[in-house]
Formats: C-alpha cells, sequence, structure tokens
C-alpha cells in the first residue's frame, strides 16, 4: 500500500495553509457504525450461510424453544469465499500505515472450532479484529442457534459483540474509579443493556424498522428464556431496556436518522430500563440501599456515565479498544455454579497493555513516516523532486500529520474536551464482555 | 447520471494555499473502485455520487478540475489515517 498515497504526498508538500470544506454534521460517517454495517453486510451476505428457510420471527413466543440443532447448516465453501473476501475487505480497510499495531480480521474456520459461540474481546491498540462469526451454534449452544437463526439476527449479534468493545474500556475505567459496592453489578447489566440498545436501533438505521422490530421479538424472547434459565446471570435481562428501544422504534423513529447527538440520547433513554433492572435485581439484603443518599449518588454518577459513553462510542473515542469478535472457549460451562459472576468478569480481565493513547499515537506516526519514506523511495517522476530533498520530505511527512489531525478533529472528536481528558489518560484495562 | 437508488457518499474537500487543485476525501470504501467525473458529477464506476458540501465548493473543485484534472483526486480517510488516492478520470477517457 505505500505506493498508493503519492497523489496525497505531492499535493501536500508545501502546500501551506489548508482549507477544509466538511459536509454537514448530519452526514458525515459515524465510521464505527459503518464499518459494523459492513462487516454485517460481509458477513450476512457471504460468509455465514443458512442452508434451511428460517421459521416465522413475528410470532415468537417469549418462552419459544430454540429450533432442532440441525435447523440451521453451513456451507463449507461458502464460508471459505466469505473467510477471502472479509480478509480482502480487512486489507483494505486496514491497510498499512493506517494502524498504530497490526489489526486484520482473522475469519477463523468453525470446523476448527466447533462448539463456540460469540464472544466479545477487548483489546487495545487493536482497530478492529474479527476472529470468527458463523451461523451455526447449534452445537454449542441452542439458544445461540436460535438468537442466529435470521441474517438480521447474526448481524444483530455481531454488532451487540462489537458493542462491548466499544463501551468495555469505558466501564472497566468506571469501575475502577467508582467504589461502591454495587458499581460492578450495575456495570454488567449497563453492558449487556447498552449492547442490545445500540444493536437494535442500528439495524433500524441499516435495515428499516420493520426489520429491527422483528429482531427486537427474537431478542426480547431469547431474553425471556435466559431470565428463566438456571443458569440465569441477571445481566442479559435486557427486556426493560428491549421495552424502551421498541417505544422509540415505534413512537419516534424519526430519532433513528437524526444527528449524532440526538441518536445518542435517545438510546440513552433506553438504557434507563438498565436502571430498573439494576433495582429489581437487587437481592432482599440489598434493598435498603435504595433509601440511601449513597444510591442516590450512584445513580447520578451512572447516568452521567451513560451520557458520556453514548456520546463517546457514537463519536469514536474509544476506537482503540476496538471490536474483537471471538470464538473462543469463554462459555460458562454448565455445572459450575460457584464460580461467580463477578469472579469470572475479573478473570477475563488480561493484564495491562502496557502502552498509553500517547505513545499509540506516537507509533502510529512513527509508522506513518516509515510508509511515506518507503513510498518516497519509490516516488514517481510528480514526488522525485520532493523525495530527494529530506527537509521538503519532512515538511510533506508533517503536512500529512496536519491533514490528519484536521480530518480527525472533524470526524472523530467534535467534544474537544472528551478527547483531551482521553488523551492524557492511560489506555483502558481490557476487558471481555460475554 | 448516479445510479438511482445508491447511495451517495458525503466527501470532504481539502485545498490548499499554495497548490491549484483539491482533495475530495471520503471514508474507506467497501471495494476498490474507479473514480470518473460524468456530467460535472465526481462518481464511483458503480454510480455512487461524490456529494460535495455545497455549490461554491463544488463550482470550486470543477474549476480547478477543468483546468488540470490531475490536480483533483479522491483520498480515502479513516479515523486513523488514509488507505489510498485515486485519479478521477473523465467519462470516455478511462
Amino acid at each position: 500500500m505505500s505506493g498508493q498515497l503519492n497523489r496525497l504526498q505531492a499535493f501536500l508538500a508545501d502546500a501551506g495553509e489548508l482549507e477544509i470544506v466538511a459536509p454537514p454534521a448530519s452526514t458525515r460517517p459515524d465510521y464505527f457504525g459503518r464499518f459494523a454495517r459492513l462487516l454485517g453486510a460481509t458477513l450476512v451476505a457471504s460468509h455465514v450461510h443458512a442452508a434451511a428457510a428460517p421459521g416465522p420471527e413475528t410470532s415468537v413466543s417469549p418462552v419459544a424453544a430454540p429450533p432442532a440443532a440441525a435447523a440451521v447448516t453451513r456451507d463449507p465453501d461458502a464460508t471459505r469465499a466469505a473467510i477471502m473476501s472479509v480478509k480482502q475487505l480487512s486489507a483494505r480497510y486496514l491497510a498499512h500505515g493506517r494502524a498504530p499495531l497490526q489489526p486484520q480480521i482473522n475469519m477463523l474456520n468453525p470446523d476448527d472450532d466447533p462448539e463456540e459461540g460469540p464472544v466479545a474481546l477487548i483489546a487495545p491498540g487493536e482497530v478492529c479484529r474479527v476472529d470468527g462469526v458463523r451461523a451455526d451454534y447449534s452445537k454449542a449452544d441452542p439458544r445461540l442457534a436460535f438468537m442466529a437463526g435470521t441474517e438480521q439476527m447474526r448481524a444483530m449479534l455481531l454488532i451487540h459483540e462489537s458493542m462491548h468493545c466499544r463501551v468495555g474500556p469505558a466501564l472497566i475505567k468506571h469501575i475502577q474509579q467508582f467504589h461502591s459496592p454495587m458499581v460492578l453489578q450495575y456495570a454488567n447489566i449497563f453492558n449487556e443493556s447498552s449492547a442490545d440498545a445500540m444493536a437494535i436501533p442500528t439495524l433500524a438505521r441499516k435495515d428499516g424498522v420493520p426489520v429491527a422490530l422483528q429482531a427486537l421479538d427474537r431478542v426480547v424472547a431469547v431474553r425471556a428464556a435466559e431470565a428463566v434459565s438456571p443458569d440465569a446471570d441477571g445481566f442479559h435481562d435486557t427486556r426493560e431496556t428491549l421495552k424502551r428501544v421498541r417505544t422509540l422504534l415505534i413512537n419516534t423513529p424519526e430519532k433513528l436518522n437524526s444527528d449524532s447527538s440526538t441518536f445518542a440520547l435517545a438510546i440513552t433513554e433506553t438504557l434507563a430500563g438498565a436502571s430498573k433492572t439494576f433495582k429489581d435485581a437487587l437481592p432482599p439484603d440489598r434493598q435498603g440501599y435504595l433509601a440511601t443518599p449513597e444510591f442516590s449518588a450512584d445513580m447520578a454518577q451512572f447516568h452521567k456515565a451513560v451520557e458520556k459513553m453514548a456520546d463517546d462510542y457514537l463519536h469514536g473515542v474509544f476506537h482503540l479498544g476496538a471490536p474483537q469478535v471471538a470464538l473462543n472457549r469463554m462459555m460458562v460451562p454448565p455445572g459450575t455454579p460457584s464460580v461467580s459472576p463477578e469472579q469470572l468478569f475479573l478473570a477475563k480481565r488480561a493484564p495491562a497493555p502496557g502502552f498509553t493513547v500517547t505513545s499509540l499515537r506516537e507509533q502510529a506516526e512513527a509508522i506513518t513516516a516509515s510508509v511515506i519514506a518507503a513510498a518516497g523511495g519509490q516516488a514517481t517522476r510528480s514526488v522525485a523532486a520532493s523525495a530527494s530533498a529530506p527537509a521538503q520530505h519532512a515538511n510533506t511527512v508533517l503536512a500529512i500529520g496536519r491533514l490528519r489531525s484536521h480530518l480527525g478533529a472533524i470526524y472523530a472528536v467534535p467534544a474537544g474536551e472528551a478527547l483531551a481528558e482521553h488523551e492524557h489518560a492511560e489506555v483502558d484495562e481490557p476487558a471481555r464482555p460475554k | 447520471m448516479p445510479t438511482p437508488g445508491s447511495t451517495p457518499i458525503f466527501a470532504t474537500v481539502v485545498f490548499a494555499q499554495n497548490k491549484p487543485g483539491a482533495i475530495v476525501s471520503i471514508p474507506p470504501l467497501a471495494a476498490p473502485t474507479t473514480f470518473v467525473m460524468r456530467a460535472g458529477v465526481i462518481e464511483t464506476a458503480d454510480g455512487r455520487e461524490l456529494v460535495l458540501p455545497d455549490e461554491a465548493t463544488r463550482a470550486r473543485v470543477l474549476e480547478a478540475f477543468g483546468n488540470d484534472s490531475s490536480s483533483v483526486f479522491v483520498v480515502e480517510a479513516g479515523p486513523l489515517g488514509f488507505v489510498a488516492d485515486h485519479a478521477i478520470t473523465v467519462e470516455g477517457e478511462a
């Protein structure tokens, strides 16, 4: 890819001041949302292959049983072709020089890991890494087979897991900063609610409200079935949030296509359901907690955090904590109730990454400079003059860096304060919410 | 003309103080394509229009392209950097 930016280099050499004319905020791309949609479309269209026609979606009973394992199968040829297509997509989107580490999308062959379900892993420093998503979860978990039984649901699953990666760093930071006895429980509830609250409206934006409502019915059915399961963790019971998502889709669909701040607020409003779930899930010996000043302070803080998280992940602040959707052996095995969800949650935290946002940015600049230097060595006639003069070449590097900063300011972080705060913070420790 | 029903691509335009021409910056695309100027509109090979921010900007871009078609080019730019740049051909000259 090093030879593909010669026009840009030539233009920016001695370019002087740059005048940047950006489109209105409402039409600026939401890079993460776009990438999720792009991935979803690719995976659903070419990778994921359901041989059997799915059953009716709109009449799903809240306690409906999952379909038989044989209802969903896969086509090895389609899988192989899709793996190749996603690799090509990855190579194109995450081209050399664009990312600080070594991001790529690795599609695992489902035959290598036939028993795994989708799990989101947070890997700071990676732009976007998808280790595997597939259609046939029937061998692993009938619930997942039911949940992934339609194209829309597979897209919803992908977005849901990606959202864990998006919001995870903020949640971990929140847990570290606030030592309320209930903060971990609330964070776990919020984690699942926010993923569902983001996934369904995103699906609505892509495929329309009727399709999203069908997916919503199915998610509600799955959540209801989970809630009565002996293995219920309580965190995945997002039904209160989903009620508000339904209200959003039916009563105020115009918010779906509004600007980012309105959409973020709409998502936040649906997350009031997470607060209700939290209250309802408090054990009897903690019910008095609701009447304490500590609870009031926590609620106020949580809602501020919700606003901040919704705004941040819509505006890409957490792009360094990037989506990694993997098929790892992260499912809680049946018959292991002695391990608490809190222990599992904490056990899944990987070691501290050993780098900061600032050092990552410096690393990215160094890589970019090396790419530009390599391109200069093979320069075409149009840039030969600038490549032959070191000072001029350095100016070109600076000009490209300035342009990147300008574009980044326009697209990624409208809230300058949020960026400043994030830039000076340590990279959040990774977590692996399911 | 842009293909009816195709999704437009909203572009950011960058002008330089000391250089003629312009960068037409767009988000990374899902698949490689080429770009063509057709009836005063920049399009992808499959007919997606690159929508420029306003009429004044569009007029400046068209004027620069008319003077020197190689001075206006497309750059795919994501939140972490640049992917590639592309020339814009004139319809019938590709």
